[in-house]
């Protein structure tokens, strides 16, 4: 077979790809196969009486459903002598009539056929377009469709993103460069003179002030002039349409890949825990050929299943109804209070970053990120406090990864409404006291140069905190995009990153999404205090302190956890493998979640 | 290759390609495979369509198939007299089922048909106590064979008639991820 199998590989794509346009249709033939079984006889009678027809384009159509037809017999679950037969027939219709067919037929017919060449040749390239296609088959055929769908999950997010990207670097970031006053020419696109001195440190970079600040990538760049450049193109209106457009294709998307999407799903939740069917039919493995495999095989199988049963049974242990009403009520006072205690603890945290900075001068680094790095510790470990909490309940396992996902949902929202409103408290209190002081131009930039948190921003509410608040300043409210600057900056961080591992994939990938990520943050600068800079430099914060710390939790929880277990399991006494601490699981629901709370950031 | 073969006439042999997931070569492959079974009962020449059958005892002693628990299943369910006797034309279409080319939803469809011990279409209790038998040799106690096979009809049955459809079972199948690596015989 070997020398055959590589045709047939490349047979087997295009055919595959040519039964995925009748999948439909092979799924109705499948259910109803009883029905078939009976009508055959009548099928084939219909067929013929079919074609006697002399209407030229009845005979076409009736041309084309045939050779469809003898496209696609290996996919009918009919035995043998019928598929031979229904061929058969099919051939000889279509060699008989086929002549009958005048010339522009033929053309047309040809023209067709050349078509669905092309269109099949089109869509082979195109597949090869398809970033990371040949990396998730391969994680499909370890893994499962499950985590497979995750990653497929995040591609289209990743494509979402670039579409966004593109929008507003086109008709946003571009304008500006081309045709806007160049850097150090306004006073808000000059870094002042305090700053100067330290505006290349580290310490200021990572604090995205100094070059960064005032670069493309922050609102206040963009000059408040009407109208820029020779073409007069105007720069405020296109920001304002930008948004809008960015947030009406992101609804539509989704909207539309949700309609999509409940076509095709079933009306069950995606991780069905189908343990024991599975461990009945697909235990055995065909591929066996010798009788010793056979009975080893046969022995695990069963001791699986015995497995299986024990676990089953210590879960129906009977506990009394008080006792369980009782402990469930505990869990959900358990998890109520963190989620409440979280949504205090991120509201104080922003709270305490503004007094101090109202102190102190300088702050230090941990001072600085404070806000981000609270706000990504809850995200990481609450998930796991629920689940543990979750233990006590002792649902099926199917509602209690419900009311897991649930509490994790109700856990992001919160955290991102409460910092949502604790920064505008905060920008709020700030601009009050800066229309106190309207001459202080030194003491805004000081703070500017220590922000240190976390923020989203969704874009209507900037937009109308603009017109609504009033503020004064100089600069224009403008959407930016990241220019090569940040790419080098999140190359840098990205390079511990780089290792081989399962799920090194998914960290790449997560990486990844988080460059686009950064590519798309609202941000505004000012120059005098301009709170615009700040929320947007807040944003940046977090997705970047996020991603440090999804990629440093998978690299010490997931990878070394998996080194230890492997290696270390031949000199510990009880097997390392299936007990505590096992190799790590890829949870796909809470993954999903996490992306989707990364891109609720990005929005 | 060339077109030496005298087995099958041309148009058998595209007829074969197109029903089956395999080239040229290995239909003729399987075919000499078919004739080493019982080269006294098969003949060389094709070309007239020769009814041979061979009975179930010669395919269940293929290597491939007689560690296989569920051996006489599959031959029952791909022959054409339901006994396990198969022509040729029977072979093949097995064989190309089994193959790793087939996709995932005819295999399930085969699949069901070999668990459901007696072709009612539907996998009731008594099926998969069958199946469970066959696949543990009989190892399992009867109270574990009972609990397991609620646990299934818990898990897969949807419409909750007590027993599996085969939308029940594809649906959970089409899910497996050992599936298709499992179900799957290479010859």
């Amino acid at each position: 077979m070997s020398g055959g199998s590589q045709p047939v590989a490349t047979i087997s794509r295009t055919t595959a790809r040519r039964h995925k346009s009748v999948r439909k249709n092979s799924r109705r033939i499948y259910s109803h196969y009883q029905d078939q079984q009976h009508g055959s006889s009548d099928d084939e009678d219909k067929e013929d009486g079919r074609v006697d027809s002399n209407d030229p384009e009845e005979m076409f159509q009736n041309i084309q459903y045939q050779k469809e037809i003898i496209a696609n017999i290996r996919t009918r679950p009919w035995p043998m002598r019928r598929k031979l037969k229904v061929l058969k027939q099919a051939r000889e219709i279509v060699l008989k009539y086929e002549g009958r067919l005048t010339r522009t037929r033929g053309y047309q017919a040809a023209g067709a056929n050349l078509l669905k060449k092309l269109s099949r040749l089109l869509y082979n390239i195109v597949v090869l377009f398809i970033p990371w296609e040949m990396r998730i088959k391969k994680i499909e055929s370890h893994f499962g469709s499950g985590v497979a769908s995750y990653f497929i999950f995040l591609r289209w997010l990743f494509g979402i993103n670039i579409v966004l990207t593109i929008m507003t670097g086109a008709f946003i970031v571009l304008p500006e460069l081309l045709a806007g006053a160049s850097f150090g020419t306004t006073r808000s696109k000059t870094i002042p003179k305090e700053q100067f001195s330290s505006a290349q440190d580290l310490d200021t970079i990572w604090s995205l002030g100094g070059y960064l600040q005032y670069s493309v990538l922050f609102y206040g760049y963009y000059g408040r002039v009407r109208k820029i450049g020779s073409a007069g193109y105007r720069l405020p209106l296109a920001y304002f349409l930008v948004g809008m457009a960015v947030f009406a294709y992101s609804f539509i998307i989704l909207l539309r890949k949700m309609a999509k999407n409940s076509r095709l799903s079933l009306a069950s939740a995606s991780d069905e825990n189908f343990t024991f069917c599975w461990r009945v039919f697909c235990a055995w493995d065909y591929l066996i050929g010798n009788p010793e495999a056979a009975e080893s095989k046969g022995a695990a199988i069963v001791n699986n299943i015995r497995e299986a049963i024990v676990e089953e049974q210590e879960k129906k242990k009977d506990t009394s109804l008080a006792v369980l009403i009782s402990l469930r009520i505990l869990a959900n006072i358990l998890v109520l209070l963190s989620l409440a205690g979280s949504i205090y603890i991120i509201y104080f945290v922003v709270d305490r970053s503004q007094k101090l900075e109202q102190e102190k001068p300088e702050l230090t680094l941990w001072e600085k990120n404070e806000v981000s790095v609270v706000v990504s510790l809850i995200t990481m470990i609450a998930p796991s406090a629920f689940e543990l909490v979750s233990q006590l309940e002792m649902y099926h396992p199917r509602t209690s990864l419900r009311f897991q996902l649930a509490r994790v949902l109700v856990l992001y929202l919160g955290n991102l409404y409460s910092l949502i409103i604790a920064l505008l408290d905060k920008v709020n209190i700030m601009s009050s006291a800066i229309q106190v002081v309207p001459g202080n131009w030194s003491d805004p930039s000081s703070f500017l140069a220590t922000i240190s948190q976390p923020d989203e921003e969704s874009l209507s509410t900037l937009v109308s905190e603009m017109y609504l608040s009033g503020i004064k300043n100089d600069s224009m409210s403008t959407t930016t995009t990241t220019t090569t600057t940040m790419a080098t900056i999140a190359t840098a961080l990205d390079t511990g990153s780089v290792f081989s591992n399962a799920s090194a994939g998914k960290n790449v990938l997560v990486a990844w999404t988080n460059h686009t990520a950064l590519f798309e943050k609202n941000a505004r600068s000012q120059q005098d205090p301009c709170w615009e800079t700040y929320v947007g430099q807040e944003m940046l914060k977090l997705s970047i302190i996020d991603m440090i710390f999804t990629v440093a939790s998978i690299l010490l929880i997931d990878f070394i956890r998996g080194l230890v277990v492997r290696y270390l399991s031949d000199c510990c006494c009880w097997d390392l493998e299936s007990k505590f601490p096992e190799y790590g699981e890829f949870k796909i629901a809470e993954n999903v979640l996490h992306l989707i709370y990364n891109q609720g950031m990005i929005w | 290759m060339g077109n030496k073969q005298t087995i099958f006439s041309a148009q058998q042999l595209d007829a074969y390609q197109d029903c089956t997931y395999f080239t040229r070569k290995e239909i003729l492959r399987l075919f000499s495979r078919y004739r080493d079974l019982a080269p006294q009962l098969v003949p060389l020449d094709y070309t007239h369509q020769p009814d041979v059958k061979l009975p179930y005892e010669l395919i269940g002693s293929m290597p491939e198939l007689k560690d296989n628990p569920f051996r006489q299943r599959i031959a029952e369910v791909f022959s054409e007299d339901g006994e396990g006797n198969m022509t040729l034309e029977d072979f093949l279409d097995m064989f190309s089922v089994l193959s790793e080319m087939a996709p995932r939803d005819l295999k399930a469809y085969y699949a069901f048909k070999i668990y459901d011990f007696n072709n009612d279409d539907f996998i009731c209790k008594l099926d998969l106590v069958k199946t469970l038998n066959k696949l543990t040799r009989n190892e399992l106690t009867e109270d574990e064979v009972r609990m397991v096979c609620e646990k299934v009809m818990d898990e897969a049955d949807m419409d909750n008639d007590g027993r599996l459809s085969l939308e029940d079972f594809q649906h959970v199948i089409v899910r497996a991820p050992e599936f298709l690596s499992t179900f799957h015989i290479r010859i």
